[in-house]
């Protein structure tokens, strides 16, 4: 894949590097202020905060990759390989609860299940028993119920394309359905299980509007609790390191598990088995369960809601955050996948990988509000100086730098996993007919990025749309999107009036999530 | 994607980059740029009357209180805030502290809000006030039994209190005032006891607490006034229990009074519409604003002599707490620090 | 001509409704190498999967001693057929080592038989020694006779074998076939080669089947085919450049 590594084309190489430099800088800003910045806290945090929180958060973390690997595989595993009553609605509906942010499905769960949810309820009134789930194996289970496409996504995807022939060897070698799972499926399917898993793991450790409603203390709330409770901005910087800590070990086991196990390329899609009888109905049930717990649930909620409490009519101001949802998660997702194709040509041709494009890819793990405040450190410094006519604070260009140094790695990711599939013989025998490497990458490996990009595209403009904390601070004067304007309703605690903007957000997040889906689709045929 | 796309989102970014005129300009009409932690329906009202009345055009970022003084830090010199505004006196007083605050005089501010509820040096002005009150199950607790809040933590209502975390701004004043009041240590055993008396783990928000009241899970809740009186006022059948089931009552601290935190504001340092943001918290504090945060939002208002809300009124009547609102502020880490000591999580 | 260990009457396969596999006959006796040749696509890799019932026929049906594999009823699924495949590409498990490749179709049996078996299998292919190595830790020709092992360690009643030795250079091609051959008499098992390869089929096969658009255009024994073509090859050579 290197193997020209001789002829690098320094010039590009720097300004991408440079790039990815402006990109890294907000980050650089926030971990090395621990440095410098006092912490008069620190003592207190490290003994009577941080064992709870870190405590809460490794448990947090394992319930809902757990939970998640067990409902996203054998779903993955089904749509993937055999064909069942409905499997063609189940592939695109199992993707649903990407849509929904995590903070609205759990205000929705706990409206529900919680101790005085409205099913809760009824049921302590039958049968005497409450049910509750706001606690931390409730909230694993609502944040896995969420995330869980993290992982079925590219698992369905290894599934189907990456393994055909082996999965047809075990056959020949009499193994069951069960057995070409545990043994050759899982294994192989490791690297990209293994992927998604760190999205999802990363997802959980950022999220804070569903960890504080829950009362779980996670770093994410420590790091609040030291910034506003504590007054000590030093100390929540710190608290963001050990955060990052956590990360850098998620990454290096990442890194690990893809050792030894080369994703094979070009293999033919896998046939489905059909199933029979009593199998194909189970299997039918298996997937309704998913959908209905992870999609059906929350929505019909929301639906219900805004049908029950509405007067029929679109509350003022929806419609227009509608459309600023819609320009800001365009630009947000154009932008970030412009930066993302350089540096996966960067990748393409480099011998090794940058520390500072490493180091630009991590602001997926980092709180949004703790990206903010190197965001403004940084923007506000340029601003003192003066350097341009108008304020970049504010400004819609900063809030996009800002979503892009936030979700790079979502749109990074699908290119690296795809080009690693890709021949590399493609390019190289454009290099031979004399192309340069940046005419080979972009006549011929760019191209059959197209779809990969397509997907990272709609990956980000999903998570603009669901985006809080970076939009709240960030945004330009009276600015509305469908998720500020959601959460301000559902942070006073009128569920209820929230409910158009919710049901806003999902409709907004389904149209790229079925993009995407159809995307993948096309990929796989 | 071609090549040729990224010139077009080069320049998209650029375009985006510059942002519309924060009225240092001249011939644009008067606005004021204001910063603000509430997000609710009865300030967008306020800010239109406003508009109307003066010709003055509000414009408005909501963020959390912390968040934007963060981002008035970076902006420095150059912010184009010029009004802050936050539900917490701790807040208020640490955006003092951090200099982002400048301070006014004006004759109309200080004849209408009392001096407890103003930086002295007029640096901040409180708008509403809200107290932290007990609500409690009409059927199951003799309202007598709560005078104080030490009386919370009494070995009677074990199992049978519900509070949320301490991770909320309302919890943190009311600690830190009982430490102004009680002292570390003494306040320490009280937070021992009300985590003793818990019905649960805290979970939820102030609403969440009155539900469980209504539903039996717990016996009486420290709530904040304007959750009540949202419920009360309020028509949700699922709040039906609650309303049918619950009373409240506004302990003291120790005889001087019921704790109460403010929502409050004041002219951000570096201002660029000075005269316009003391012009709207004027206003914020007339009789006719003052009525409508009352009767929309259900806080108290500051202004004497205004009728409350009769859902409020209804709850009958407090003594304030006279504790100095700065106090809330110094002590708020360290009631931080006490909660997390006795495990309110 | 006793009666044929396997068969396919009439066997019709389709892909997006285009006709892949028309209409073919086949029988297979007890020790018989048949290979199948033509021109690529013209669906012989389909014909072995459809026998080893990773496709299902539209209709026709094949048996194997006279167990209807697919047909009438429901089809045997293929990991209970009882047939051997090695791959095109061989398919190897990139994450197992040799042994527990060859192992992964034994793992019915305890563990003790089944290391003994693996052992005795790689001996048979000469790979003793080389258990613990991962497969891109092998040659091409080692890497075939993993495969190679790991169909046979089944002692399956056919080996079906879909281009074997294509990506392997002319003499460790030659080395390779030649042990094939012999494992397969040793074994005294039945097997059905796809090639392309003139050479290898002359060298391996009993018989010789040519396959072109789907159909079975002709079958003849080895001897035969070897004058047919030497015959073509002749004047193929003898052309003069146009």
């Amino acid at each position: 894949m290197r193997s020209f590594a001789a002829h690098i084309p320094r010039g590009p190489f720097l300004a991408i590097s440079a790039l990815a430099l402006l990109l890294a800088a907000p980050l650089i800003v926030v971990l090395t202020a621990p440095l410098h910045a006092p912490a008069p806290e620190w003592e207190h945090v490290q003994r009577a905060l941080l064992p709870h929180h870190l405590r809460e958060t490794i448990l947090l973390l394992f319930g809902v990759l757990s939970i998640a690997l067990v409902i996203a595989i054998p779903s993955a595993w089904l749509v993937a390989v055999h064909d069942f009553p409905l499997r063609g609605f189940f592939r695109w509906a199992l993707v649903i609860p990407l849509a929904l942010p995590t903070y609205i499905s759990a205000f929705t769960y706990a409206a529900l299940l919680g101790p005085t949810g409205s099913f809760s309820n009824s049921l302590a009134a039958s049968i005497g028993i409450r049910p509750d789930i706001m606690n931390l194996p409730g909230l694993s289970m609502v944040l896995a119920l969420v995330l869980f496409p993290y992982i079925y996504l590219p698992a369905r995807a290894a599934f189907s394309r990456g393994m055909a022939t082996q999965l047809d060897a075990a056959r020949m070698l009499g193994a069951g359905a069960q057995r070409r799972l545990v043994r050759v499926a899982m294994p192989l399917a490791r690297p990209a299980i293994a992927g998604g898993a760190l999205l999802l793991a990363m997802e959980t450790l950022n999220d804070f509007g569903a960890v504080k409603y829950f009362g779980i203390r996670t770093l994410t709330t420590g790091i609040f609790r030291s910034w506003g409770g504590l007054y000590d901005m030093g100390s929540a910087l710190r608290l963001s390191m050990v955060l990052l800590g956590l990360i850098a070990l998620l990454l290096w086991v990442e890194r690990r598990s893809r050792r030894g196990v080369r994703q094979t390329t070009d293999q033919a899609p896998m046939k489905p088995i059909p199933l029979k009888g009593a199998h194909a109905w189970l299997a039918t049930a298996w997937c309704l369960l998913v959908v209905a717990c992870a999609a059906g649930l929350p929505l019909g909620k929301i639906i219900s809601d805004v049908v029950l409490h509405s007067d029929g009519t679109v509350p003022g101001g929806v419609l227009k955050a509608f459309l600023n949802t819609l320009l800001v998660a365009g630009l947000a997702a154009s932008f970030t996948l412009a930066i993302a194709v350089l540096f996966a040509f960067r990748e393409r041709y480099a011998r090794r990988s940058d520390l500072v494009i490493r180091l630009a890819n991590m602001g997926y793990a980092i709180p949004g509000a703790v990206i903010a405040i190197g965001v403004m450190a940084l923007a506000g410094f340029l601003d003192r100086q003066h350097i341009m006519g108008t304020a970049l604070i504010g400004s819609l260009g900063m809030l996009t730098y800002a979503f892009s140094v936030r979700f790079l790695a979502v749109g990074t990711q699908p290119l690296y996993g795809n080009m690693r599939q890709q021949s590399p013989y493609l390019d190289e025998a454009a290099r031979m007919l004399g192309a340069s490497p940046w005419r080979a990458f972009s006549r011929i490996t760019l191209p059959l990025l197209k779809p990969a990009i397509g997907a990272a595209a709609m990956l980000v403009a999903i998570d603009v749309i669901k985006e809080l904390p970076l939009t709240l601070i960030l945004r330009p004067f009276d600015l509305h999107t469908l998720s500020t304007m959601t959460y301000e309703l559902a942070s006073i605690e009128q569920l209820r009036d929230s409910s158009w903007p919710a049901l806003l957000i999902v409709i907004c997040g389904l149209f790229p999530v079925l993009l995407l889906e159809r995307l993948l689709a096309r990929q796989s045929r | 994607m071609r090549t040729a796309a990224f010139p077009f989102i080069v320049l998209a970014f650029m375009a985006a980059c510059s942002t519309p005129d924060q009225g240092t300009g001249g011939d644009v009409s008067e606005r004021v740029n204001v910063y603000t932690h509430r997000h609710y329906a009865a300030d967008e009202q306020l800010f239109r009357m406003f508009t109307e009345r003066t010709g003055i055009n509000v414009h408005v970022i909501q963020a959390g209180d912390d968040e934007l003084m963060a981002r008035m830090e970076a902006e420095g010199v150059r912010s184009p805030c010029d009004v802050f505004i936050t539900a917490d006196a701790g807040r208020l007083g640490q955006a003092e502290r951090r200099g982002l605050l400048q301070a006014i005089s004006s004759d109309i501010l200080m004849s209408r809000i009392p001096p407890q509820y103003r930086d002295p040096e007029g640096h901040w002005y409180g708008l509403t006030v809200r107290a932290r009150v007990v609500a409690y199950n009409r059927d199951r607790v003799d309202p007598d039994a709560i005078r104080t809040y030490a009386d919370l933590a009494d070995p009677r209502w074990k199992g049978r209190l519900l509070v949320r975390s301490s991770e909320n701004v309302y919890n943190q004043s009311l600690i830190a005032a009982m430490i102004a009041h009680h002292g570390t240590v003494a306040t320490e055993t009280w937070a021992r006891g009300i985590v003793t008396n818990m019905a649960r783990a805290p979970k939820g928000g102030d609403t969440d607490q009155l539900l469980a009241v209504g539903e039996g899970i717990g016996d009486l809740a420290i709530v904040n006034s304007y959750y009540v009186g949202k419920v009360l006022a309020g028509n949700d059948p699922q709040h039906a229990k609650v309303r049918a089931s619950i009373g409240v009552v506004f302990p003291t601290m120790d005889g001087t009074g019921t704790h109460v935190n403010i929502s409050g504001g004041g002219v951000a340092r570096h201002a660029p519409n000075r005269d316009a943001a003391v012009t709207l918290l004027e206003f914020l504090c007339s009789p006719d604003a003052q009525q409508t945060f009352s009767e929309a939002n259900m806080e108290y208002p500051v202004l004497e002599g205004i009728p409350v809300a009769t859902t409020l009124d209804d709850l009958g009547s407090f003594v304030p707490d006279t504790l100095g609102l700065e106090a809330l502020e110094r002590l708020n880490s360290a009631a931080v620090k006490l909660s997390d000591a006795v495990g309110w999580k | 001509m006793k009666a044929p260990l396997l068969s396919l009457r009439s066997v019709h396969f389709a892909h997006d409704h285009i006709p892949v596999v028309r209409g073919v006959d086949l029988d297979l006796a007890s020790n018989e190498v048949l290979i199948i040749v033509g021109p690529s696509g013209c669906g012989k890799s389909t014909l072995l999967r459809l026998i080893a019932g990773l496709d299902l026929p539209e209709h026709g049906t094949i048996t194997l001693e006279n167990v209807v594999l697919s047909g009438h009823g429901d089809p045997v699924p293929p990991e209970e057929r009882n047939l051997g495949m090695v791959f095109q590409g061989l398919a190897l498990f990139p994450h197992l080592t040799v042994k527990d490749n060859v192992g992964f179709g034994l793992h019915r049996l305890p563990k003790s038989e089944r290391r003994e078996r693996v052992e005795d299998e790689l001996k048979a292919v000469g790979l003793a020694g080389l258990g613990h190595r991962f497969p891109h830790q092998l040659s091409g020709g080692q890497q075939q006779r993993v495969a190679i092992a790991r169909a046979m360690v089944l002692r399956p009643k056919v080996l079906l074998m879909d281009e074997p030795f294509s990506d392997l250079d002319a003499h460790t091609r030659r080395q390779v076939r030649g042990e094939v051959v012999r494992i397969l008499r040793e074994h005294g098992a039945a097997a059905i080669i796809v090639t392309h390869d003139r050479a290898d089929a002359l060298y391996m096969g009993d018989r010789i089947a040519e396959m072109d658009e789907g159909s079975i255009v002709r079958i003849a024994t080895a001897l035969v085919m070897r004058e047919e073509w030497a015959a073509v090859i002749a004047l193929e050579q003898d052309t003069p450049l146009a």
